[in-house]
């Protein structure tokens, strides 16, 4: 991982989430992708403490949501992004972001929360 | 193990689910057409900077970016799905006289109600219950539970989880197949009835899962309870 911002993808699609991750390293984050929510937890478990996290809303072993609180535990600072083929409110997440939406318009809003919370 | 053949879907639920697994089709089709678009416009968005940070081919820059603009074309056009069962009152229904109301119309087949009393009531209508809980029982009838067993208990943050075991031997990773849509181990099915139960349960705040006990698929739908 580089010194960017640690954004953690949680996507059961390979392919959008390899697209995404190389969305996001061009845009200087430090990029893991987890497939499900028990590689999710795993990630969170290890010394590797995240900047963001982006769910996507259903996972072989449950919906994203399911993760939030275990996101606030493990990474309080984190910027929890919902993501979804469908648009939806971000209720206990930070935002939300319908999938195919416009990249640009996505990075400038997550990057504007995540630089927020880095913010000393 | 044979799958028992002395049940019937009721007739008072069949419209209903032909519209749910309509429905269900064609969201899951949505579904499936709004990633591959998604992920080919953030890769050829990728592509599009690269391109134009190298400032290699001009002609190459063009076909990317015009690619990229119909693609975001196609992703505006595509309607959102419009749920059958957002039509239902949103009313509260028993899990356990649902269950029972499908085994008087289903000609009784064999269903092991565990803990029949519990829990009272979850927020679900009760017709859109009865379609998930139908497609759960359908789901360990074909797959030869003989009894089906069915577990309704209430969990903590003020949910009801509804277990069926189902008889497949299933091998370690399998559980993540269950939910894909139109996957099925008995060939013509249709492989929707677990998305169908899932749709219902997430449409009312609740979820479906599959996890493997000892070798087996246990189908768990967790719904909100409603309130006293």
């Amino acid at each position: 991982m580089t010194g960017g911002p640690r954004l953690l993808i949680v996507d059961d699609d390979a392919a959008y989430g390899a697209m995404l991750r190389l969305l996001l390293e061009d845009h200087g984050y430090a990029v893991a992708v987890a497939p499900t929510l028990r590689e999710a937890r795993a990630a969170l478990a290890t010394d590797d403490v995240y900047d963001a996290v982006l769910l996507d809303r259903f996972l072989p072993d449950g919906v994203g949501t399911d993760l939030i609180a275990e996101v606030r535990a493990a990474a309080p600072l984190a910027v929890i992004c919902l993501a979804s083929a469908d648009a939806l409110e971000p209720g206990d997440a930070d935002l939300s972001v319908s999938k195919g939406s416009d990249p640009d318009a996505f990075i400038a809003a997550l990057s504007e929360r995540v630089d927020a919370r880095r913010r000393p | 193990m044979t799958p028992p053949t002395d049940w019937t879907w009721p007739d008072e639920l069949q419209a209903l689910a032909r519209r749910c697994f309509v429905d269900e089709a064609r969201g899951a089709l949505h579904h499936e057409l709004k990633n591959r678009l998604a992920t080919l416009r953030t890769g050829l968005f990728v592509l599009n900077k690269r391109v134009a940070k190298l400032g290699a081919d001009e002609g190459l820059a063009e076909v990317s970016s015009l690619l990229e603009s119909q693609i975001a074309e196609a992703i505006t056009a595509l309607d959102p799905a419009a749920p059958a069962v957002d039509d239902l009152d949103p009313t509260s229904a028993s899990p356990a006289d649902v269950i029972r109301g499908l085994l008087d119309a289903m000609d009784a087949p064999r269903v092991l109600l565990i803990d029949p009393g519990q829990p009272s009531r979850v927020a679900v209508p009760a017709e859109a219950l009865s379609l998930a809980l139908l497609c759960l029982l359908a789901n360990a009838l074909e797959a030869g539970a003989d009894p089906v067993e069915l577990r309704a208990t209430t969990v903590p943050d003020a949910r009801v989880a509804i277990e069926v075991a189902n008889p497949c031997a299933a091998p370690p990773g399998s559980e993540r197949r269950w939910l894909e849509p139109f996957y099925s181990s008995r060939p013509g099915r249709p492989g929707l009835g677990l998305n169908v139960a899932k749709r219902v349960a997430i449409q009312h705040g609740g979820s479906l899962t599959v996890e493997l006990v000892a070798g087996r698929a246990a189908v768990t739908l967790l719904l909100p309870a409603a309130r006293p």
